[in-house]
């Protein structure tokens, strides 16, 4: 008898590496990133800097299911990996992340060279 | 027991075009939007699901004969500022989700953590196989 089913729980429960989603804004003084990450944690978040790339990596730790069968799923255990290109104007020793609920959040930080700097005239009294 | 299917392989090839020619960025969005898992062990049902930036208080779980209904608001973060990016998505879901049996409303555990709601429930009792004496 043809039973594959070993092949096919393996290939279907296999790890996928996806591209998390972020939204990305600027301000005058840093960047900021929100990438969601369901089911990572703070310490399966893996951030570097280095070239002028930010490089972002996690692994998704769900419940122990050794002993279920699965019945029915719309996702696989899940890696997260997504590198971003960053320009000089980010200060790389100033790189704030904070992850909460599935969401990471990084600022990065502007140089403090190339921030907008507002310039006072004087008035000759 | 698994029995060998011709169309699962003809599924799986079509999958594999379908990956290709329509990548996403994400685990987004063939499905609709909470996705879930559903795993059975013994007599108790383990739900699954992804819930990215969602707050407890946000979420509303409900028990309707043998459907389990998720239905909930992700609520925006957006600030007042420039952004160069956009590709999270936020509003109202509701997903309801048939059961492959009836559930105690007795036993039922939800939690949220890291994004992952977890869900535990248990067969009912008239559910729960039951043996039968001859007599």
């Amino acid at each position: 008898m043809a039973t594959d089913k070993s092949l096919v729980s393996e290939s279907k429960s296999s790890r996928r590496v996806y591209v998390p989603v972020a939204d990305i804004y600027e301000t005058e003084d840093l960047y900021c990133l929100k990438l969601e990450m369901p089911g990572a944690t703070k310490d399966s978040i893996d951030i570097t800097v280095e070239n002028n790339e930010l490089l972002i990596e996690g692994k998704s730790v769900l419940e122990d299911n050794a002993g279920r069968q699965i019945r029915y799923s719309e996702f696989s255990n899940m890696d997260y990996k997504r590198s971003f290109r960053i320009g000089n104007d980010i200060d790389s020793n100033k790189v704030e992340a904070k992850f909460e609920d599935g969401v990471l959040t990084l600022l990065l930080y502007k140089h403090e060279a190339v921030k907008p700097k507002k310039i006072t005239i004087n008035t000759a009294n | 027991m698994y029995t060998y299917n011709f169309f699962d392989d003809i599924m799986n090839l079509r999958d594999l075009f379908d990956d290709f020619f329509s990548r996403r960025t994400s685990y987004e969005p063939y499905r609709e939007f909470p996705y879930v898992r559903i795993e059975e062990e013994g007599d108790k049902l383990i739900i699954t699901s992804l819930m990215p930036g969602i707050k407890a208080d946000d979420l509303d779980i409900e028990i309707i004969d043998d459907s389990l209904i998720i239905s909930g608001e992700k609520k925006a973060d957006y600030e007042e500022k420039a952004y160069l990016r956009k590709e999270r998505f936020f509003g109202e879901f509701k997903k309801s989700i048939k059961l492959p049996f009836r559930i105690s409303h007795d036993n039922i555990r939800a939690d949220l953590k890291d994004g992952i709601l977890t869900i535990h429930l248990e067969k009912s009792e008239d559910s729960k196989p039951r043996k039968i004496d001859i007599k």
